[in-house]
């Protein structure tokens, strides 16, 4: 039986597609990664569905990419070596709401957009990544670790438990999840994420960019959305002393989001009439802006602000900072709207923050902790002026994690993408600004694309280890071959 | 089983002939199994052996490979893994180097590095990390791989798994594997990948050894924000304890009507985000404060069988289901948060129904900082065991009824708890609870401990219930088959199945 | 010594928890000074650990191990310094030292031990009654003409073997101190050696002997009170000849003051003033013999019901001679006394403890190098001691240390402070 009728036997004709216009889409994305077509696209509905597919890629070694979300940044689903798209988005539903023991169950399609929202009916929120698209998988943003607005230590972390493809077609749920009866017959709530046996399959799973298997649904932790907040957006002239507030005010476990961003990314996310807004919000918005929300808590939330707006202010005294605004410089009247922008997907009826200065953007960000950011912010700036790219045309966005303990240090190229000149002198920006970020002690925990192959190259041991496990989970390399390393 | 000669010879190439040993004293003092002397179920190491660096152990392990020797290592807890022949046994405690950045709170331990010696050097600097119920003798790297859980972890989040960040790691085949930010540079700071994190092979925060696929040989360590005031050690043993500031921390007791309110009232302490632990308190406990010791004479006062047969056992009796809870109050970066915590927690107390009753715990209770009284569970000379899991807390209350309805079958026991023995632990704010059930017996009764433990696991089995340390002959069918697939990354990264066995 | 069938017990019930290899974990400031047990910080395997020489007694008791040379190594350098036992006694309470003195018995028994240098000392002592092999007709004659013994008194000031031959100026010190405070005291007409290291080193019949002599020789004195300036002699006194008589420490026919306790006292009760300023940084070290191991004895025969001993003492160490020696030194105006991270029932053992450097004099120095270096972290000037044993040893290890901390007994500090 040819391929395609084999794939319409497992998920109905309506979710086949071979023909071009309907596989283009799958072929590129918003990164600077080369285009490559996939063969066919299959949207399953359920995970037996999935396991089919994934047992037919297997018989006839063919490739197998998953995707979820319906819209990508970074090059982890173009299918390099073509195959199949396992278009997950159909799978879309919200499977359970646990205020109790607030935790959150979802397949894989479901977006940001939707979840939110539901959540909120509840009071609950999940711990977002920055202004995720709408149409971004929520499930999928755990799964690739992006890092989350909050960075109070016991948030983080979120992914529980999952139900997963493995490579062989043989399903498996990991954690607590991986009970009899699980979830409606089982004692199990589906909390636990270590195990089963001596290992935590999940972390095996985040970051692997569907090479290990197909994640169906996951299970992660919500929390309270806090009603009454007092956002603070604190200007700095340089990035140092913005750092210095962060460590201060971390130490002493306040606040809730808490997030560095530059005058650029500020602008961008404000402006609502491009590029008016924007070029005057660019010119007016400091240089760097720490945006701290404090959140009152379910009880007396009035004076668990009030607390910790002293102890805000008590760093603020040491510190030497005179002012704590509660409005954005020049743009005032928005402070309610930024914090609920925090909690949510972008609102869909906008451009997409990143696309709309020039249509698109490449992303570079890695690990790193916070004493260092000047000193990356520096750095990137002088591989952009090698490049002719300007300073003031790069976007910067440093958010604290686990108290403060280190960073996410993002910085953001844009450039016209129908622009070919644009796009390869982006290409070697972004090379080179990798290249330099690496030598300085930068680590990309999640490397994409070319910085995979910088930092695969660096880590030899681990490298030759990862590949070990992949053909062993994988041993007809289906699943998406040729990312990372594998 | 002695060693052939020349395995001897290239081990003591390694390390020195001073830290290598064959002689059956030194052997003799490594054979034992959880506790006292063993015999029969495991047998005497062929040699002990202390290497200093990761390369040492990476020498050691390539010669247990060239000769095809099995090997074991530990630094506090007794070896895994002995119930093999031959055994090479690598004992880590000569790797003790430390070192903490204060600003990116994160240390780097070597495996001789006790919690006890982390936190006190964390106090000076204004930081903290948990120390395991276990005691704060036990190994840093060693307990954050295989568990990792202590009273604060309440506040600071689940277990071991949870703290530890990049590792260098000696592979059961002799390769040093470096993950997280060790795989590309020098420091220690983060954890995860490059890419898929393969430290989710190395262990599982499941209390199984983490031994079973190699040897770590230094770990990067999460260590959090704590108040600047200093705790103030007093008191001679036994009677120690850490004076904690009254601006920045308050104990509260209280007592609720049922087992099922207490939980409902836990989870909504996690919810509202105030303490730094919160937990049940076993009757046994207030009884175990009051002596002096961990025994006490029968005559003497306030003695422990005193206490508690004439005052907890007949409360017990007169309401089985009332819960004591215990919560320490937190007030760190400000002076103000101590009072805000407090006022939700009364508003809680009085939301369901609770009575503030009892005196506290003696003062050993700051203990949980440093885990000092760890092991008074064994009621001076009895024994004891431990039924724990991991999951929420409807998950633990569920399953604690299951240990109490078996508990009835095995007699007799020590101490007549009533059932009341189980201790409900949440951690990171109660998305995830511990439940410990401890069970007491005479050394004569130990055997009806372990058939205890064996009617717990066929029940656990069945309902879904999900226990540390399942055995995999039981649970594995049940559990997605997963010996399969650990048996295949055992195979992967111990090709000569050299290291201790999988459980 | 304890029966075998308490011995297994205890033995058995070691868990390996390790508390014993720690001072009192609440207690730990650093990981420089976290441990307590010396050989376990010095030697490389478990054997040489409270818990390694626990476990080796069961395997010795049942025939599976022998007194060989790693095992009598590992014994003999243990200095019955007691932080395990002490440690252990926070949650386990089994008899570690019990057990440890036990093996050591057992080991002498069997004619595998003790070192041949401890056996060098018990001749001295059979021969000359002291244990550097000094004519004994020598042991007062650190006496001058300004000190005068009485003939007969309540008190009998007991010299012991350092101070009468090895540091006579510390004999001179405490003799001079209970001259000056207006105290009768008087000499044993026959003091032989108190016998701690004989005792500690497993050589129980010899150091039955030392003790009935000396109580015998303290009753036919009429004293009702013994003093001493030595830690060793007091543990002696106090613990040990009880113990080997088979009684309790209350049923002596003697009280045992440490000359510390003694000066307290009077200071306390106003029966003494400092007069003169010391300006010094001092820190103190509580000699294991005078700290959690001079608890009183209380002789106890097992009697179990299920696992709780009825009838028995506990000595947990935490009512050892801890308070005197330091409310001494902080009424002496000028003195600015320091602790060191181990102190109390947390002590690091200075070395001379158990016989130890008597067989293993590297070994002692290393252990008491270790202290000196603990002291120098308090930014003290001098280390001051209530063990004339443990004084010799650390301003030995001061000296190979070349540092210029000075090391005292504290009867030479309140000298300069009358």
């Amino acid at each position: 039986m040819a391929i395609k009728e084999e794939l319409t036997g497992i998920v109905g004709v309506k979710n086949v597609f071979d023909n071009a216009e309907r596989l283009k889409p799958y072929s590129k994305d918003n990164s600077l990664s080369p285009p490559s077509m996939p063969s066919y696209v299959a949207k399953p509905k359920n995970a037996e569905q999935v396991q089919k597919v994934i047992k037919l890629a297997n018989e006839k070694k063919l490739p197998v990419v998953p995707c979820s979300s319906g819209i990508h940044f970074h090059g982890d689903t173009i299918p390099v070596q073509g195959g199949i798209i396992l278009d997950l988005s159909g799978m879309n539903r919200i499977l359970a709401i646990d205020e109790r023991n607030r935790m959150a169950r979802i397949e894989a399609g479901v977006t940001w957009e939707q979840l939110q929202p539901e959540l909120e009916k509840h009071d609950m929120m999940a711990l977002a990544p920055l202004l995720p698209h709408h149409l971004k998988s929520a499930l999928t943003s755990h799964l690739e670790r992006e890092p989350v607005l909050i960075p109070k230590f016991e948030y983080t972390d979120t992914l529980m438990t999952v139900e997963v493809v493995l490579p062989d077609g043989e399903l498996f749920k990991t954690g607590s999840a991986c009970v009899p009866g699980f979830p409606d017959k089982s004692f199990s709530d589906g909390v636990n994420p270590s195990g089963p046996g001596n290992i935590m399959w999940a972390r095996l799973l985040q970051g692997a960019q569907g090479t290990l298997g197909v994640v169906t649904w996951g299970q992660f932790k919500i929390e309270y959305r806090p009603k009454v907040n007092k956002t603070f957006f604190i200007p700095f002239n340089n990035i140092k002393d913005a750092v210095e507030v962060v460590y201060k005010v971390q130490r002493r476990m306040v606040g809730e989001e808490c997030l560095i961003l530059n005058n650029f990314n500020l602008a961008a996310i404000l402006a609502k009439q491009w590029p008016e807004d924007f070029e005057v919000l660019r010119a007016t918005l400091p240089p760097w802006m720490l945006i701290l929300v404090l959140g009152g808590g379910k009880r007396f939330p009035e004076e668990k602000i009030e607390y910790e707006e002293g102890a805000l202010r008590e760093v603020a005294t040491e510190l030497s900072i005179p002012d704590l605004p509660t409005s954005v410089p020049g743009v005032p009247g928005v402070e309610k709207e930024i914090t609920d922008m925090l909690r949510s997907a972008w609102p869909k009826e906008r451009t997409y923050w990143k696309f709309a200065y020039k249509g698109s953007c490449q992303d570079l960000f890695f690990h790193t902790v916070l004493n260092k950011a000047l000193t990356f912010t520096e750095a990137i700036g002088e591989v952009a002026a090698k490049h002719d790219y300007p300073l003031r045309d790069i976007g910067f966005y440093v958010q604290p994690v686990v108290y403060g303990g280190a960073c996410h240090f993002e910085c953001n190229f844009y450039y016209a993408p129908d622009n070919a000149e644009e796009v390869s002198k982006i290409k070697n920006l972004y090379a080179d600004a990798a290249e330099a970020a690496l030598n300085r002690g930068g680590f990309f925990s999640r490397p994409y694309g070319v910085v995979a192959d910088m930092v695969y190259d660096r880590t030899a041991s681990y490298t030759a280890e990862l590949k070990k496990v992949k053909k062993v989970m994988d041993p007809n390399n289906i699943m998406s071959p040729g990312r990372l390393c594998l | 089983m002695a060693l052939l000669k020349e395995a001897y010879q290239a081990l003591e190439s390694i390390v020195g002939s001073e830290w290598v040993s064959d002689d059956p004293a030194v052997v003799e003092a490594d054979h034992v199994a959880g506790g006292a002397h063993a015999a029969g179920a495991i047998k005497r190491p062929a040699c002990s052996i202390q290497p200093e660096t990761a390369e040492e152990v990476q020498g050691i392990i390539r010669i247990c490979n060239r000769y095809m020797i099995p090997f074991s290592a530990t630094t506090t807890n007794p070896p895994p893994g002995l119930e093999r022949e031959g055994v090479v046994f690598i004992d880590l405690k000569r790797m003790r180097k430390l070192e903490i950045d204060e600003e990116n709170l994160y240390a780097t331990v070597e495996p001789g590095v006790s919690f006890a010696a982390l936190q006190g050097e964390l106090f000076k600097r204004g930081l903290v990390t948990f120390v395991p119920m276990c005691g704060g003798n036990v190994s840093v790297l060693a307990n954050s791989l295989n568990v990792g859980e202590g009273a604060i972890s309440y506040r600071y989040g689940d277990r071991g798994y949870r703290r530890v960040l990049a590792a260098e790691w000696v592979t059961a085949e002799g390769e040093i594997l470096r993950l997280g930010s060790r795989a590309a540079q020098k420091d220690f700071f983060w954890g995860e990948g490059p890419g898929p994190d393969l430290r989710g092979l190395m262990a599982s925060a499941n209390l199984e050894s983490p031994m079973t696929k190699g040897i770590c040989t230094k770990l990067g360590i999460r260590v959090f924000p704590f108040v600047s005031e200093k705790l103030v050690p007093t008191g001679d043993a036994p009677m120690t304890t850490l004076v904690l500031p009254p601006n920045r921390f308050k104990f509260y007791n209280f007592v609720f009507p049922t087992k099922k309110t207490a939980i409902d009232a836990i989870y909504e302490i996690g919810k509202c985000e105030i303490g730094l632990f919160v937990m049940t308190v076993p009757p046994w406990f207030f009884a175990m404060a009051r002596a002096r010791g961990s025994a006490e004479v029968l005559t003497g006062a306030a003695g422990f069988w005193e206490y508690w047969d004439n005052h907890e056992a007949p409360l017990i009796r007169e309401n089985p289901e009332q819960t004591s809870c215990r919560m320490l109050l937190y007030g760190i970066g400000s002076d103000k948060r101590l009072a805000y915590e407090e006022k939700v927690l009364l508003d809680i107390c009085k939301e369901y129904g609770a009575t503030f009753a009892r005196a506290s715990r003696r003062a050993q209770d700051e203990t949980h900082f440093m885990s000092a009284d760890a092991i008074v569970s064994n009621l001076a000379g009895g024994r004891f065991t431990s039924v724990i899991l991991f999951e929420s807390l409807d998950h633990a209350y569920k399953s604690a009824g299951i240990v109490n309805t078996n508990t009835r079958k095995h007699v007799p026991p020590v101490l007549d708890d009533y059932g009341t023995t189980n201790w409900f632990l949440p951690f990171e704010m109660c998305h995830i609870c511990k439940l410990e059930c401890l069970r007491f017996a005479s050394v004569e009764d130990a055997g009806e401990l372990a058939l205890l433990m064996q009617d717990c696991h066929k029940d656990f089995v069945d309902v879904g219930a999900f226990p540390v340390r399942p055995e995999s002959e039981l649970y594995g069918p049940k559990w997605e088959n997963y010996p399969e697939k650990t048996r295949k990354f055992k195979r992967l990264l111990d090709p000569n199945n050299l290291a201790p066995p999988l459980e | 010594m304890i029966s075998v069938e308490e011995y297994r017990r205890q033995a058995k019930m070691c868990m390996r928890c390790t508390f014993c290899k720690f001072i009192d974990l609440n207690w730990v400031t650093s990981l420089r000074f976290s441990r307590q047990c010396p050989i376990d910080a010095r030697y490389a395997f478990n054997l040489y650990s409270p818990h390694g020489l626990l476990h080796s007694a069961l395997a010795e008791l049942d025939g599976e191990l022998e007194f060989g040379p790693n095992l009598v190594d590992a014994l003999f350098k243990c200095t019955n310094c007691g932080a395990c036992d002490a440690r252990c006694k926070r949650n386990l309470d089994i008899e570690v030292l019990q057990v440890i003195e036990n093996l050591k018995a057992r080991c002498v028994e069997q004619g595998k031990g003790p070192m041949p240098e401890h056996k060098v000392m018990a001749d001295n002592i059979r021969k000359t009654r002291n244990e550097y092999g000094k004519p004994h007709e020598d042991r007062f004659k650190w006496l001058t003409k300004e000190i005068k013994p009485a003939q007969k008194a309540d008190i009998v000031y007991f010299v012991g073997c350092n101070s009468a031959y090895q540091q006579p100026e510390l004999a001179r010190a405490t003799a001079k101190l209970l001259s000056l405070t207006g105290t009768q005291f008087m000499l044993l007409v026959d003091e032989w050696c108190s016998g701690n290291y004989v005792l500690a080193t497993g050589q129980v019949e010899l150091a039955r002997e030392l003790a009935e002599h000396n109580v015998k020789a303290i009753q036919e004195s009429g004293a009702k009170t013994v003093i001493t300036g030595s830690a060793e002699c007091y543990k002696s006194l106090k613990v040990d000849f009880p113990k080997l008589l088979g009684k309790s420490t209350e049923d002596m026919p003697y009280t045992t003051l440490h000359i510390t306790e003694y000066i307290d006292q009077l200071m306390k009760n106003g029966k003494l003033n400092f007069k003169k300023s010391v300006p010094m940084k001092v820190t103190y070290h509580d000699p294991c013999n005078l700290g959690r191991l001079s608890e009183p004895w209380q002789e106890w025969v097992p009697n179990y019901v299920r696992v709780i001993p009825i009838g028995k003492v506990w000595r947990r160490g935490d009512r050892g001679i801890y308070n005197p020696p330091r409310d001494i030194l902080k009424g002496i105006p000028g003195i600015e006394l320091v602790e060191m991270e181990r102190s109390r029932s947390n002590a690091w053992c200075a070395g001379n403890c158990g016989g130890v450097a008597v067989a293993f004099p590297d070994f002692a120095l290393w252990t008491a190098g270790e202290r000196i270096e603990e002291a120098q972290a308090t930014g003290a000037e001098a280390i001051v001691t209530c063990s004339p044993d443990a004084k010799e040893l650390l301003a030995k290890a001061a000296g190979a240390k070349k540092t210029k901390m000075a090391v005292y007994d504290i009867s030479e500090i309140i000298l300069k402070a009358i």
